[in-house]
């Protein structure tokens, strides 16, 4: 760890006693030299006191030759043991006594020298004239050991100092410690901003400004670049947030697009398919009606041939699902009872299901109207009971229900294919396996299936959902695994007048009459089969093989009472061209359209336009009869 | 300027001048080692009295005399009452030397009579018979007297020389110094005996 590493409070606080020290110890050595300085002085200074006092007192010794006093004097001497050698001189320049004793003469300067002290080595000798009242007796010679003062006074001193050193370290450490706060503090509050930002990645943290010094500068600098930060931030934010909405909106889009692809595809096939069929089926069907009339009540061909009829019926209704599935058939949904059309289906289901499955209906007293067809909230109902069949192989509970929902704001956004109003509610719940929500993601999709191939077509619960979209409704499934599995059929709830017409279930015989109808169909077999039957009904009846044809025959001059017309044909006019260009001549003509599937743009709003009526392929006799005479007494039409 | 034993009459007129040349110091220093050896060997008694002048002198340093026998315009006299027995030494020693302002100068009385105004009285020997008479005669005349005659301390003298091992020693009777109204330096006190003839 080298010193840049060093938080910036040791630093402050290592500079600052650093600094005192270097301070510190030059001052002592100042302080030393002066010292040393002054105890030199001092020590000539009480070396010439000491000198002139024992000079003083050595006189009378001196002067009247007093060996033993003056010895005496100079003995006392020893009192300041820093004084090594000291010689009294006569007047004759000649040692009288030494001090001290054991010290031999020689070793004393042979003649006194002058007057005053001088350094020499480490001692500091000199002579002091012995004198009185002016008069000089003799000398007196001082040595003084200025080593041992000096050890004395280094040894003292350097105790001092050393003491000195530590208490003003000390102090300079607590007041560095207390000061070093007034820079540090700033700096650490601001480097525990920027930790704490980048630790949460929250711009809008603020270093808080201590002062106006540089710290302050950099505090506010700081605090701009953050805003600038956030700004920037956010705006990334928002714009990342734009960008992942429109995204998913895409997505969905994309999702929902492709579906419809999908089903588009699949209606297309469908379409195609059951057109061609229809037409065989109506030939089929056509051509058992005729052969029933004409067979004797007792001929043993009427079974077979009604059994032949039941049959070819089944797969007319087959076809007529896949067309309401693939949207290619407008369904006539009206105001229904779904009690009553539970309480149809259930000897069917019964049936079906076998004894292992308990099945239980309710529904609330109060139960709206829905708009719906029945035949195909049957078959629905068919359709979910298998499925639950299916689920519950050991047996087990089937719960059917209805009851009024009304969907608000709150729900209709959570879930987005729903429009705010009232639906009656058909409920279906087992309690079989129940399915994990990967495959209740899937379930309504077309030809996904759990079965095993062959099994199932994948196409039930996919035909449920359509018909629940086009009736203006939805389907949601809510399924646990090991607990069961609930699909919710919702029905758009009927308004007002559409009520009234509730039990009118007409069961009148077989309406014929005497009109002479126009009946175009590119189809010769079919052709034949429904003039056959209108025939039959009493009517006469004008044929033509195309639209062309037909228009030719009126431009000739050929009288009918109304018009039953295929609408898919080749030729220049199809059946709908046809219609309109007939009602321009003929405004009050009733028309009756037949097809075996009509594209979803023709499908409603042309026959509204022309007030046609719609008859699907394959039609029986008895529907025709019923069809073509509600159009011939209906109220004129008028052009629109 | 000193006067001690054996160089005094070389010193006597040379001054002790510290900024004297190192060669003349040291020829002078070797002359003087020379002399006093000669002088040495003449003679015990001249060697005796030679001493005992420069002491008589070295007096003047450290007694003090009452105002009134003190004269700042009179010389200082060192007297010598009877025979005297320093022959040139103390008119050596004394000759050219000043207490302060005033000279020094040595008289010789033959009697008591004859003893005028002078500081120091050295009594000889010879006189030792009188001596009573002439202490209590002298006892209120602030005259230090000195003598190295026997018992001359109690016998009313103030200072007297005592000559043991062949050095002089000095008893002294601060009693009697007193009467004379003497004032003698506790400096010399030290170095000397107090021979108190009253208290013995």
């Amino acid at each position: 760890m080298t010193f840049k590493d060093v938080p910036i409070r040791r630093k402050l606080i290592a500079s600052m006693l650093l600094t005192c020290l270097v301070v510190v110890v030059l001052m002592q050595c100042a302080f030393f030299m002066y010292s040393l300085f002054v105890l030199h002085k001092n020590i000539v200074q009480r070396l010439s006191t000491l000198g002139e006092i024992t000079a003083t007192n050595l006189t009378a010794s001196l002067a009247f030759e007093n060996q033993r006093d003056a010895q005496e004097v100079l003995d006392a001497l020893q009192a300041e043991h820093r004084i090594v050698a000291a010689a009294v001189y006569d007047g004759d320049g000649r040692i009288f006594v030494r001090y001290p004793q054991t010290v031999l003469a020689n070793q004393f300067p042979a003649v006194p020298d002058t007057n005053g002290y001088r350094f020499d080595d480490s001692y500091l000798e000199g002579f002091e004239p012995i004198a009185e009242r002016d008069r000089q007796l003799g000398s007196l010679y001082l040595k003084f050991d200025i080593g041992i003062a000096e050890r004395e006074w280094l040894s003292g001193s350097l105790r001092i100092s050393l003491a000195v050193v530590a208490v003003v370290l000390l102090v300079a450490y607590f007041l560095s410690r207390m000061l070093q706060r007034q820079i540090s503090q700033p700096l650490l509050a601001l480097a525990g901003t920027v930790k704490d930002i980048s630790e949460h990645q929250d711009f809008s943290i603020r270093a808080e400004k201590h002062g106006k010094d540089e710290i302050g500068q950099l505090t506010d600098g700081f605090n701009v670049m953050l805003a600038v930060i956030q700004e920037r931030e956010d705006s990334l934010r928002t714009a990342n947030e734009a960008l992942r909405a429109e995204i998913e909106e895409r997505n969905r889009a994309q999702h929902q697009l492709a579906r419809a692809q999908k089903m588009e595809a699949v209606g297309q096939l469908t379409g195609g398919l059951a057109h061609d069929f229809n037409n065989i089926l109506g030939v089929v069907i056509g051509n058992l009606d005729m052969a029933g009339e004409q067979l004797p009540p007792d001929s043993a061909a009427r079974g077979p041939c009604n059994e032949a009829l039941e049959a070819a019926l089944s797969a007319a209704e087959l076809v007529k699902r896949l067309l309401a599935f693939s949207r290619r058939q407008p369904l006539r949904p009206k105001p229904t009872n779904l009690a009553e059309v539970i309480a149809n289906v259930q000897p069917l289901l019964a049936r079906t299901l076998g004894e292992q499955i308990r099945i239980t209906t309710a529904s609330s007293p109060n139960a709206w109207l829905a708009m719906a067809d029945p035949g195909q909230i049957e078959s629905a109902i068919l359709n979910l009971a298998i499925n639950a069949r299916d689920a519950m192989p050991t047996g087990g509970d089937l719960r059917i229900e209805q009851r009024n929902v009304t969907i608000d704001d709150a729900y209709a956004l959570a879930v987005d294919d729903v429009k705010i109003g009232d639906y009656v509610v058909l409920s279906v719940t087992d309690t079989g396996s129940g399915m994990p929500s990967d495959v209740v993601a899937r379930a309504f999709d077309p030809f996904f299936t759990t079965k095993a191939p062959g099994a199932g077509s994948g196409l039930g619960l996919s035909m449920v959902f359509g018909t629940m979209r086009q009736l203006g409704g939805t389907a949601r499934i809510y399924s646990e695994v090991g607990s069961g599995t609930t699909v919710m059929l919702y029905l758009p709830r009927a308004r007002g007048e559409e009520c009234d017409l509730i039990g009118t279930v007409p069961s009148a015989p077989i309406p014929g009459g005497s009109e002479c109808i126009l009946m175009v169909e590119d189809n010769a077999q079919i052709l034949a089969i429904g003039a056959g039957i209108l025939r039959s009904l009493g009517y006469h009846v004008v044929v033509a093989e195309s639209g062309d044809d037909a228009m030719r025959q009126v431009e000739n001059g050929q009288h009918f009472d109304a018009l039953f017309s295929d609408i898919v044909m080749a030729g220049r006019l199809n059946g709908l061209a046809l219609a309109r260009e007939l009602r321009k001549r003929k405004p009050g003509l009733p028309i009756l359209l037949t097809s075996g599937f009509t594209s979803p743009a023709t499908a409603h709003s042309d026959l509204t336009e022309l007030g046609a009526e719609l008859i699907t392929k394959p039609y029986r006799k008895a529907e025709l009869a019923e069809r073509l005479r509600a159009v011939l007494d209906g109220p004129p039409k008028a052009v629109t | 300027m000193i006067r001690t034993v054996g160089s005094a009459f070389f010193y006597a007129s040379n001054r002790y001048r510290l900024r004297r040349s190192l060669a003349l110091f040291a020829l002078s220093a070797l002359f003087a080692v020379m002399m006093s050896s000669a002088i040495a060997a003449q003679t015990g008694a001249a060697q005796e009295y030679q001493v005992k002048a420069v002491f008589l002198f070295n007096f003047t340093q450290f007694v003090g005399w009452p105002p009134t026998a003190e004269n700042a315009q009179t010389p200082m006299v060192i007297g010598i009452l009877g025979d005297d027995p320093f022959g040139s030494y103390l008119d050596d020693t004394v000759r050219g030397e000043k207490v302060g302002d005033r000279p020094l100068i040595v008289r010789r009385y033959r009697r008591l009579e004859d003893v005028d105004d002078c500081q120091i009285l050295f009594i000889s020997r010879s006189e030792a018979v009188h001596f009573e008479q002439i202490a209590s005669s002298l006892k209120d005349r602030s005259i230090l007297t000195v003598s190295d005659a026997d018992q001359s301390g109690k016998r009313g003298g103030i200072v007297r020389f005592v000559t043991e091992k062949d050095r002089v020693k000095l008893r002294i009777s601060v009693s009697s110094a007193k009467v004379a109204g003497l004032t003698i330096s506790s400096k010399l006190l030290r170095v000397a005996e107090i021979d108190d003839g009253a208290g013995q």
